[in-house]
């Protein structure tokens, strides 16, 4: 059912085709701009910090495309069913109401990727050139790390949206967790080149393991057992991220219960 | 000119508003300042390692992008909200009423929607230019005062002008958002750097048909 679901919300994509060309146009510019700041970083250097130029390009794509997977706008979405009360519709369905919300979003990411990011990518393969990893280990190991950090990165939007309970808007934790997420998740800048102490912090956050921890297993900057120490890492997120998940949510029935009388 | 007089007082009515509603505008604020000065940071780190882009330095890139967000925002007092709706408020029929006013469409237009959201990044574009201008000890006299003035009142009115074209063409094709999105969040993503990082291609294009380059570099 959940993959009917999924199709469901893919085929919905299609009907406004327009602005989906307008998007193409748009997400090809910004790639755009951002390859052509590095390479203009990168005039007359091999290697910074340990990084090669085609790292970095390998670095843009699959950090494009993996920004597309795990574009959301669940915790909005909850937020507003929330606001205006429709949650409470939601809870008596017979249905998983957190997978029925990952599915419809999937549906909607993976178009989104197809018709969208791979053209947008294909332009940048085309001036910049990419480079797949090295061994095929390396892939397995980023597939594995890669679907982790999705997951971790749904409970993480879960939570968002349950907070809304207490904050009553969702904006303002959207826009402030969007903010702390890009600093420290290296999606703009790869934590390679951060100075020492915003690195340091990072470590400390699990933001960093959705996608920059899987595009240096793919570039190959981490060793075999530096990569399974990631992949453990992001396992202990997930589980802290899922009690806490189940502790929002038990408790937000409580207070929808309260509020209904 | 009895329009600024008018003018004025609908700004004086939402000003109100926003006080009425502190508790939302502080939330507001708050959050604003906090994306707007993390794009400074991100821009700091970019350039961290490298020293430089293009020969300009973390500091001089941070008061270009200043300059950017700064007159963006004036505009946007204006503009934003007039221009980002009016797709809606065309699909909607809302627009209908803006019509039969008695006066200037487009002055009710602009008046009605006056937007009390940019405060924060005034705010923020300012520190920024200031603790910039401290770091690089640029010392401003008279006339460089005066002519940085006119820069900004220039740049706002490009940053405006690109608010009025990207909105109005929803009479034609009613759903602006994503055009919208594509001019002025996406394009003017160029002049976050100085455009003699780009290939020339992209700074003729920036410099005479989309003319950003002159809001800042």
């Amino acid at each position: 059912m959940y993959f009917e679901l999924i199709k469901k919300s893919f085929m919905e994509k299609f009907t406004y085709r327009v602005n989906s060309y307008i998007f193409i146009l748009g997400t090809l510019l910004s790639l755009f701009i951002l390859m052509s700041v590095w390479s203009t970083l990168y005039r007359g250097r091999e290697e910074v910090n340990g990084v090669q130029f085609d790292d970095m390009v390998a670095y843009v794509i699959v950090n494009a495309i993996i920004g597309g997977l795990i574009y959301s706008e669940i915790h909005t979405n909850i937020g507003k069913r929330i606001v205006d009360g429709s949650i409470s519709l939601d809870f008596i369905k017979p249905v998983n109401f957190k997978a029925y919300m990952f599915s419809i979003q999937l549906g909607e990411n993976l178009f989104r990727i197809i018709f969208n990011i791979v053209p947008a990518c294909l332009f940048v393969i085309f001036i910049w050139g990419f480079t797949l990893p090295e061994t095929p280990h390396q892939m397995i190991l980023f597939l594995f790390a890669l679907i982790n950090g999705v997951i971790l990165f749904f409970y993480f939007n879960f939570i968002l949206g349950l907070l809304v309970f207490w904050f009553h808007s969702p904006f303002f934790v959207d826009w402030v967790t969007k903010a702390f997420f890009q600093l420290f998740a290296g999606t703009v800048v790869p934590l390679w080149f951060y100075p020492e102490f915003l690195y340091k912090i990072s470590l400390f956050l699990p933001f960093r393991l959705i996608t920059y921890e899987p595009i240096t297993i793919y570039v190959g900057q981490t060793s075999l057992a530096e990569s399974w120490w990631i992949i453990f890492q992001q396992f202990i997120w997930i589980i802290v991220f899922y009690l806490l998940n189940k502790w929002f949510w038990n408790k937000s029935q409580t207070i929808v219960n309260i509020h209904g009388g | 000119m009895e329009y600024v007089g008018l003018y004025c007082q609908f700004i004086q009515i939402k000003l109100k508003s926003m006080v009425e509603y502190r508790g939302a505008f502080l939330m507001n604020f708050f959050a604003k300042s906090i994306v707007f000065s993390t794009e400074f940071i991100l821009i700091w780190i970019m350039i961290y390692q490298f020293q430089n882009i293009a020969g300009w330095g973390q500091y001089e890139v941070m008061l270009l992008h200043a300059l950017n967000i700064g007159s963006y925002s004036l505009a946007g007092f204006f503009l934003f909200h007039p221009f980002t709706k009016l797709g809606q408020h065309i699909q909607s029929g809302d627009f209908d009423e803006v019509l039969t006013r008695p006066l200037n469409p487009f002055f009710y237009l602009i008046s009605r929607e006056f937007s009390t959201g940019y405060f924060a990044n005034v705010v923020v574009a300012f520190s920024i230019f200031v603790f910039c201008i401290h770091i690089l000890e640029i010392r401003l006299q008279g006339l460089d005062i005066l002519f940085l003035l006119i820069t900004i009142l220039g740049a706002t009115l490009i940053q405006g002008a690109a608010f009025i074209i990207s909105g109005t063409v929803a009479f034609w094709i009613v759903q602006n958002k994503f055009l919208m999105e594509f001019f002025m969040f996406q394009t003017r993503g160029f002049i976050k750097y100085p455009i003699s990082a780009y290939n020339k291609v992209i700074q003729i294009i920036l410099t005479f048909i989309i003319p950003y380059a002159f809001i800042n570099f």
